[in-house]
């Protein structure tokens, strides 16, 4: 692999956004995500191989590392952080199409529930993990959730709640989404939230962290 | 009836760097110098929010049920179950409480999120969460200071939600308190607004002992805001 998604991947995994970013110290004055993916790109290499190669395993690491334990979410939210530097070079090649993403989720809190810390913590995630994420907010209404599919054919979808009388609204998107779009493939989250849960309501998956749903969402590709 | 307001300073709750840091995950190692740094920017930035309150009502019409578990307020029922029942049972009085940060620190922690800074979004919301407990904190003192006099101690706070007590049980807590209470209202789907809001009891009597951690009683193990 190029030397410059080693160090951009590097960059990635331990947030370091771009040159002027103090941290992590020994890496004080050195080029940033941001200005390892111009470079890569100046340099020829595509797209493609930035995203593949260097942001999404970086991300995974991430990930994992948090669902380990081994990091916090501070320590997460500063690698994505460096990888939407990075991401926004990529953004003109996902617009004209040369570039794809793995697919589209949607995600939101549900009808009811105004939390939105955990929901934003997965959306950066599945977004590292390569996908283009449509984030409708808190509060949001099962017909939001039906249109959002019915403008985004095919696209996975993600409901988060933080208590269990919120949760009890998740059951009511559920049945909906899937009385009108079958096929679809559900997730669902919250502190509230457990694979049993999950279960009843008759949604796909659960899982208490981002990075489960990452790697749900890639054995599904 | 008795009841008593209380308007706080940011100052007045003692926030530190190291609480914060605890909130995040950081327990035995310490966050990174950048971590640190944004935790105090926020802190700094705190300094000047307003609309921290706390609120309690003395209620002496209560009454106990050993067979379900439960208490009775005002003959308004709550559910509140074995755990809750065992440290309040025996109290003469029920101080119900409310306490919030506000809306402010939501408004700012999404202002940063938005502008590119999740981390300090995220500082922004912690600490909505210590503002929240710790005004809770300064109220119960208030509290403890004024029941002592007359020979009385208080239990831990209980809140709906917790330790198997439904939360369901916020619509009937509600009813105990006037309108528009600290400014905070509650949803059909019993979420207060604003969201950095908590709720609950607490017991008051000659015989009312408050417990190190209430923690221990939540089957939350893996939280990790659990406190030893
Ligand atoms: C901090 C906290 C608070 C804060 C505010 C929280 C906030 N986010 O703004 C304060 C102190 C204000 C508070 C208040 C209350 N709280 Co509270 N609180 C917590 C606590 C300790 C942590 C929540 C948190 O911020 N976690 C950090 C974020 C990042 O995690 P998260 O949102 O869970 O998201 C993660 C995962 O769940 C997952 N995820 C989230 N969404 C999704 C979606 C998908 C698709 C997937 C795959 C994954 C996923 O990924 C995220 C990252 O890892 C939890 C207990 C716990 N350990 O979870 C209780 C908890 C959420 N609270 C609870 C309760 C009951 C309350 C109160 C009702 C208590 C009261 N009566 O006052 C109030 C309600 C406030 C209101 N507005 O109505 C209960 C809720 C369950 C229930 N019984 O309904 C919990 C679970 C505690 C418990 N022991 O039962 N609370």
């Amino acid at each position: 692999m190029d030397d410059l998604l080693i160090k951009l991947s590097r960059c990635v995994e331990l947030g370091k956004t771009d040159k002027s970013s103090p941290y992590p110290p020994d890496m004080k004055g050195q080029d940033g995500a941001d200005e390892l993916a111009r470079q890569a790109l100046d340099k020829g290499i595509t797209p493609d191989s930035i995203l593949e190669e260097a942001l999404i395993p970086a991300m995974a690491i991430v990930g994992n590392k948090f669902s380990n334990k081994e990091i916090y979410v501070p320590q997460m939210l500063m690698a994505a952080k460096a990888m939407n530097s990075a991401m926004k070079h990529l953004k003109p090649y996902f617009q004209s199409g040369e570039t794809r993403r793995k697919g589209k989720f949607i995600i939101g809190t549900v009808s009811g529930d105004l939390h939105d810390i955990g929901k934003n913590l997965v959306a950066m995630m599945i977004e590292g993990g390569g996908w283009e994420v449509i984030d409708l907010g808190v509060d949001v209404s099962t017909e939001k959730f039906l249109k959002a599919l019915e403008d985004n054919p095919g696209a996975f979808i993600g409901l988060s709640a933080l208590l269990t009388t919120t949760m009890e609204n998740m059951k009511k998107t559920v049945s909906a989404v899937r009385e009108k779009y079958p096929a679809s493939k559900i997730l669902v989250g919250g502190a509230p939230v457990t694979m049993d849960y999950c279960q009843k309501i008759g949604a796909d998956f659960y899982s208490p962290d981002p990075q489960g749903a990452v790697n749900y969402l890639g054995r599904m590709v | 009836m008795m009841y008593e307001t209380f308007s706080f300073d940011f100052r007045q709750l003692g926030i530190t760097v190291t609480q914060l840091q605890k909130d995040m995950g950081y327990r035995k190692e310490a966050p990174d110098a950048s971590v640190d740094l944004i935790i105090s920017e926020v802190l700094e930035e705190c300094e000047t929010l307003g609309s921290i309150r706390a609120e309690y009502r003395i209620f002496e019409n209560i009454e106990f049920d050993p067979l379900s578990r439960g208490l009775k307020i005002e003959n308004i029922f709550f559910g509140i179950n074995e755990i809750v029942f065992n440290h309040l049972a025996g109290s003469e009085l029920i101080a119900v409480f409310l306490s919030t940060a506000g809306e402010e620190t939501a408004i700012r922690g999404r202002e940063a999120a938005n502008a590119g800074d999740p981390l300090k979004g995220f500082a922004y919301d912690v600490i909505g969460n210590e503002i929240v407990e710790g005004a809770a904190e300064l109220m119960n003192k208030e509290l403890d200071k004024r029941f002592v006099r007359e020979g009385m101690n208080l239990t831990n706070r209980f809140t709906p939600g917790y330790c198997g007590w439904n939360v369901s049980d916020q619509h009937k807590l509600f009813t105990l308190m006037p309108d528009n209470f600290c400014d905070i209202s509650l949803t059909e789907s019993a979420l207060m607004k604003p969201v950095k809001s908590i709720s609950g009891f607490i017991g008051i009597g000659r015989e009312a002992k408050r417990v190190h951690s209430v923690c221990r009683f939540c089957n939350m193990k893996d939280c990790f805001y659990r406190r030893p």
